[in-house]
């Protein structure tokens, strides 16, 4: 057995979204550039937009990046409202309202934007936030939060940035949507919904309705057979790999073998390197081989095999290579939610295109 | 060095770092011996694993390895639960271990739950009631370890035996044929 006292596949850490302050270094400029495109709609005061995508794609990471790019001009308040409530019932409206009172405190006193003394001292007094909270009227506390919005947009513009929506039920996170963009009026706002409610029979109320931009964080292009874009992606991914591994260098096949099998899905990619890793560890190895992530490839087959119902393999192998349209509408949404079928933006092509994911082997 | 298929998994799940993984058992007349082999899998010189029914279990505790099993008609409900709270999972420094029936209502949840399922992703879903060639595996054990299995994990847990990883992945494979030879 091999003598690791560290065991480097720990720092892929494949669930956690980047904390850019404490792992800013870690960040590569994905091909999409998501951020930036989130960044610039942001900055105009207004503006909603609602962010989707496969899981493991790095919603979370981006849109993390885009709240520090934004907090140069803005004041960028994050607010990942899984961890504020509990999406398992119906949040009340005031709980809301004191979830989006504590991440504008936040990030004013980040970014020392100033509170006045009798607001500071209302919103004191009124428990909105602190924890535990205090339950107060749904009047009072969406006058607090309109107050402490225009204060604060009296010193710079406001962005609101959502995370954590997509755990919700469809509906509930309609509801919240829908109670977020009332508040937000006037203010910037981005919220990360279910690829469930943007591709499916939901998507016109979710987007006419309440006047959102839909924005897709797309995997990224890794397939040989789109030329330089996929050597871009696959290029991007192995740079992710070096800099979480630091000197725990992986050959240069392995990482791009990896790359392939991901479907430029981010997360897959940091697990099947881990996975790699504790096969070789097991055969006695401080380095995977190829063979090591061929294991990892059949346990992630098996995994994603079992989300399979009966008929998806005739759907999927349908798809190979197209827009996806003749996959009736039912299928195509819980597919591309699972992430057994992967969307790209490929370069000269009108529409996106659909691929099943490529550890399905089909 | 080898080991049987199940345990290979189990022992690379105890060392991949992973705060969620998932077990699957097909016979569920061996759920409760998984229990204790995990168990005893995922305890450490300083703590214990737990073993629980209850999801708020796993949001707390963070610094014991946690083994959630549940009733297979609990499954389900079990499974919703944990996929609304599993950014808290993240929070976990040692890892909770979901022991599902496989072809359950549990595993039939998860397809509808996406990022919980991206969690546990390639993290080993283990078939542990894979079929093994128990006496080739007898006779493999004795010439590694030098005694057969039950000797070996007598004096293994007297203290006869260093505790390095080669002697924690004897001890799992012994586990194994133990149970499998009783």
């Amino acid at each position: 057995m091999a003598a690791q006292v560290t065991r480097p596949w720990i720092r892929l850490d494949p669930l956690r979204p980047l904390d850019l302050e404490v792992d800013g270094a870690l960040y590569v400029d994905p091909p999409h550039g998501i951020a930036k495109r989130l960044t610039r709609f942001l900055e105009h005061p207004g503006e909603h937009v609602v962010l989707w995508g496969a899981v493991g794609s790095g919603k979370s990471t981006e849109l993390r990046v885009a709240a520090r790019l934004l907090s140069t001009a803005t004041l960028a308040a994050l607010m990942a409202l899984d961890l504020e409530l509990d999406l398992s019932s119906e949040p009340q409206a005031w709980e809301i309202q004191a979830s989006l009172c504590r991440a504008l405190v936040r990030a004013a006193e980040r970014q020392e934007v100033p509170i006045s003394q009798p607001l500071g001292d209302r919103l004191a007094k009124a428990g909105l936030i602190e924890r535990p909270r205090t339950q107060v009227s749904t009047q009072a506390s969406r006058e607090l939060t309109g107050d402490l919005m225009s204060e604060l947009c009296s010193h710079r513009p406001v962005t609101l940035l959502v995370d954590g929506l997509e755990k919700a039920t469809p509906a509930r996170a309609m509801s919240i949507t829908r109670s977020l963009v009332e508040t937000a009026r006037g203010t910037s706002l981005a919220v990360v919904l279910s690829p469930a409610l943007l591709t499916g029979p939901d998507a016109y109320e979710v987007l006419q309705n309440l006047n959102l931009r839909s924005m897709a964080l797309r995997p990224a292009v890794v397939d040989p057979r789109h030329g330089a874009q996929a050597e871009e992606g696959q290029a991007w991914l192995r740079e992710m790999a070096r800099r979480r591994l630091g000197p725990h260098a992986l050959p240069e096949s392995i990482l791009g073998e990896a790359a392939r099998s991901s479907g430029g899905v981010p997360r897959t990619f940091l697990q099947l390197l881990r996975d790699a890793y504790t096969s070789a560890e097991f055969a006695d190895r401080d380095t995977p081989e190829g063979s090591d992530l061929l294991q990892a490839r059949r346990e992630h087959r098996a995994s994603l095999r079992r989300l399979l119902a009966p008929g998806d393999l005739d759907c999927l192998k349908s798809a190979l290579g197209t827009s996806g349209v003749e996959i009736p509408v039912e299928a195509r949404v819980r597919l591309l939610a699972q992430g057994l079928l992967l969307e790209y933006e490929v370069a000269g092509a009108s529409d996106p295109i659909v691929e099943p994911h490529p550890l399905l082997d089909l | 060095m080898t080991a049987p298929g199940p345990y290979a998994a189990l022992w690379r799940l105890s060392r991949a770092g992973t705060p969620v993984a998932l077990v699957l058992y097909r016979d569920p007349s061996s759920r409760e011996d998984w229990i204790e082999v995990l168990r005893e899998l995922l305890a450490g010189p300083d703590h214990e694993a737990k073993v629980t029914a209850e999801v708020s279990e796993v949001l707390g505790n963070v610094d014991l390895p946690i083994i959630l099993a549940v009733d297979p008609e609990q499954e389900a409900e079990c499974i919703g639960r944990l996929s609304v709270a599993r950014d808290r999972l993240l929070e976990r420094r040692r890892p909770v271990v979901l022991l599902l029936q496989q072809d359950g209502p549990g595993l039939r949840r998860l397809r509808q739950e996406a990022a919980l399922a991206s969690f546990v992703q390639g993290s080993p879903e283990v078939d542990v009631d894979e079929e093994v060639d128990v006496e080739s595996e007898r006779t493999d054990f004795q010439k590694v370890a030098g005694f057969p299995p039950e000797e070996w994990l007598s004096r293994y847990r007297s203290g006869d035996i260093d505790d390095t990883l080669d002697s924690a992945l004897l001890y799992l494979r012994a586990l194994f044929l133990e149970r499998e030879s009783s």
